[in-house]
């Protein structure tokens, strides 16, 4: 045996083979006997889907219905780079084929109620579910009223397109059909909303295609807040890439101290804007994102306080409904931000509470992570992470904290190197995060 | 074989399960722990690529050292000491060839696990197997990094790479814009090495660390 090696030692043994095929042995080994349990899923964007396939996974014996209109699903995440012309729009979309292969029962419709007290779920199309566990995933709608003249109806002229999809098309279409000279203005909205650093990387893939298409046009942020996700990153980011600070930058941000606190009125005839201050702001490309909420059908089924969802934050279980869980970003889930990070995350705690609930089990502790990259221009990549544990706060309420001394931002002044290598890791990041949402 | 080597062989195939004991009391589960991997690493840790590497099948040695060498970035101090805790499971000299802290989003990433989650994530992705994606590769760049492989790497880096049983990172088949980004590093002193693999590495010039790139790109088996 003197010249044998480990791999052949192993190999002789052949248990290092067998041991590798089991893939995932923990979950594999999760015990299969909750046959006949009802679980529904309202809405299958990135939390919704991760977490019928994670329940699916954990127990193959539960039964799985994902209720969603859309027959496919545009990630808000890279939409950006949809706008700035530098990736297909059908790169940022999914279907549910997957999730029917895996067992999941998914049904084309839009859920209409829910009613938690005999736990049935009811859809327009007259359909109706009974289940054990119901998984609620609306993501966010809009609070229109905030702004005079902004719904629904104008968003064919004025598009928020922070859901992604037919909205980022249009925007798009707007940004190349504009003049070399135009201003395009991106409204971001107060605090909290979906994907704090969004606004701030649309501006900047915008400016990246306008510096190569349309060099003597600019984008004005009229901000709500006076602060933003990165701030600094991005400025610095501006700065080097964009002429920021300078007579000829192609990004100017108002803060919200300047706005007031953001937009009164729009006027899509005029492709205007008005801030709370008073002053107006002609537009040749509007992006109106106005404030946030929760999903419609959240509020229907009574789950809501104030805009959002208040939780159990270590099985995402309302804390207004028993039986019903809220992930992703219609849920309170303090102090992760909305991104879609988070919701996969989430519905991974999520799905393993659910798992043991059903088998009369207690919860297992939660472990939640977010990393979110933001592409500033070409080869420059910047991002922030953290990992969090279920803690309490100083009156012994619940939160997800971030856990001391990780996480963060890319360092200020980071070399070119690492900036190219952070947009290598952001399309990685999308790569495999939607591989692991939609399989 | 030494001692040593069927120490590591044994615990290679799982035959030594007391190593790192029980899961400690209110600790997440190992699935729980390595589910927030898959985002950025694949589910299962087998990455699509084309930046962020596939960590399944890495030893648990490798993995844990990997990760404690993020997150204890140049406290040595820190480091001995786990490996003082934990001989069974860890050697420091693997500690020679891995990339430490810094500003890296591994690094802050790091720092958020407790050492013994980092050994009960260390045990899903051991157990899992490393796929390989098909990738474009120069067929003449391929045969030049075969027979460079052969000369300088395969010593260490057995069966072409293909495996991390002795300790080392997963070659064969790993995505090629990452292989490149870290033999770059290598090269560029900015990540350490063992003696000998600095000895091989001052022999090579660019264009043959890129053949060896696409050598172990073009793996696909």
């Amino acid at each position: 045996m003197a010249n044998i090696t480990r791999r052949n030692f192993i190999k002789t043994t052949g248990v290092a083979g067998a041991a590798g095929l089991m893939g995932f042995p923990y979950i594999a080994s999760a015990a299969k006997h909750m046959g006949g349990k009802k679980v529904v899923v309202v809405g299958g964007g990135i939390g919704g889907a991760t977490c019928a396939r994670y329940i699916k996974m954990a127990d193959a014996g539960i039964n799985v219905t994902l209720i969603e209109p859309k027959a496919d699903y545009h990630t808000c995440f890279m939409s950006n780079e949809v706008l700035g012309g530098d990736r297909p729009i059908d790169s940022i979309r999914f279907g549910y084929d997957r999730l029917a292969s895996e067992g999941i029962s998914v049904v084309k419709d839009t859920v209409s109620a829910i009613d938690t007290n005999a736990r049935k779920v009811t859809t327009a199309g007259g359909q109706t579910f009974a289940y054990d566990r119901c998984v609620v995933a609306p993501g966010i709608d809009f609070k229109w009223e905030t702004v005079e003249g902004y719904d629904a109806s104008v968003v064919a002229k004025v598009p928020h397109a922070w859901q992604a999809g037919p909205q980022t098309a249009t925007l798009r279409q707007q940004l190349e059909a504009m003049k070399n000279g135009g201003t395009v203005v991106i409204c971001s909205p107060p605090d909290p909303f979906r994907c704090p650093p969004g606004p701030y990387e649309r501006a900047s893939l915008i400016a990246k295609y306008l510096q190569e298409q349309k060099p003597k046009s600019k984008v004005l942020i009229l901000d709500a807040k006076s602060a933003f996700s990165k701030q600094k990153l991005f400025i610095q980011g501006w700065e080097r890439l964009y002429g920021h600070g300078t007579d000829n930058s192609l990004i100017e941000w108002v803060s919200g101290e300047q706005t007031v606190g953001g937009i009164a009125s729009v006027d899509a005839a005029a492709m205007t804007v008005t801030t709370k201050f008073g002053d107006t702001h002609k537009a040749d490309v509007l992006n109106l994102i106005p404030a946030q909420k929760a999903g419609k059908i959240a509020f229907a089924a009574g789950l809501t306080k104030g805009d959002w969802c208040p939780v159990d934050k270590g099985t995402f279980e309302s804390t207004l409904a028993p039986g019903v869980h809220v992930i992703g970003d219609a849920s309170i889930a303090a102090t992760m931000p909305k991104s879609g990070y988070s919701a996969n995350s989430q519905a991974k705690v999520c799905a393993a509470a659910i798992v043991a609930m059903l088998g009369g089990k207690e919860p297992g502790t939660p472990s939640y992570i977010n990393t979110c990259y933001s592409i500033v221009g070409k080869d420059y990549g910047i991002s922030v992470a953290a990992v969090y544990r279920l803690g309490q706060d100083d009156k012994g309420a619940q939160v997800i904290a971030g856990v001391k001394g990780s996480g963060g931002l890319t360092p200020m002044d980071a070399s070119e190197d690492h900036l190219r290598r952070e947009v290598g890791y952001a399309h990685s990041w999308f790569n495999n995060i939607t591989k692991d949402v939609f399989g | 074989m030494g001692t040593k080597s069927i120490r590591k062989a044994l615990l290679a195939v799982g035959l030594t399960c007391f190593a790192t004991g029980a899961l400690a009391e209110g600790m997440a589960s190992p699935d729980m722990l390595s589910g927030t991997c898959a985002g950025c690493h694949g589910s299962s840790g087998n990455s699509h690529g084309p930046a962020i590497p596939g960590i399944a099948g890495m030893t648990k040695n490798y993995f844990i050292a990997a990760m404690l060498a993020y997150k204890y970035g140049d406290d040595e101090a820190a480091i001995e000491k786990v490996v003082a805790d934990n001989p069974s499971v860890l050697d420091a000299d693997v500690f020679e060839a891995l990339p430490r802290g810094g500003g890296t989003i591994m690094a802050r990433i790091a720092r958020g696990f407790e050492d013994a989650e980092i050994f009960a994530m260390a045990d899903v992705f051991a157990q899992a197997q490393f796929v390989r994606h098909p990738q474009a590769a120069d067929a003449k760049l391929v045969d030049r990094g075969a027979g460079l492989h052969e000369k300088n790497c395969e010593k260490c880096h057995e069966d072409g790479g293909r495996t991390s049983i002795d300790d080392v990172g997963i070659l064969a088949g790993q995505w090629m814009p990452y292989l490149s980004d870290t033999l770059s590093d290598f090269k560029d002193g900015v990540r350490k090495m063992p003696k000998k693999m600095a000895a091989k590495m001052k022999d090579l010039d660019q264009a043959e660390l890129e053949a060896l790139v696409h050598y172990y790109g073009s793996q696909k088996q």
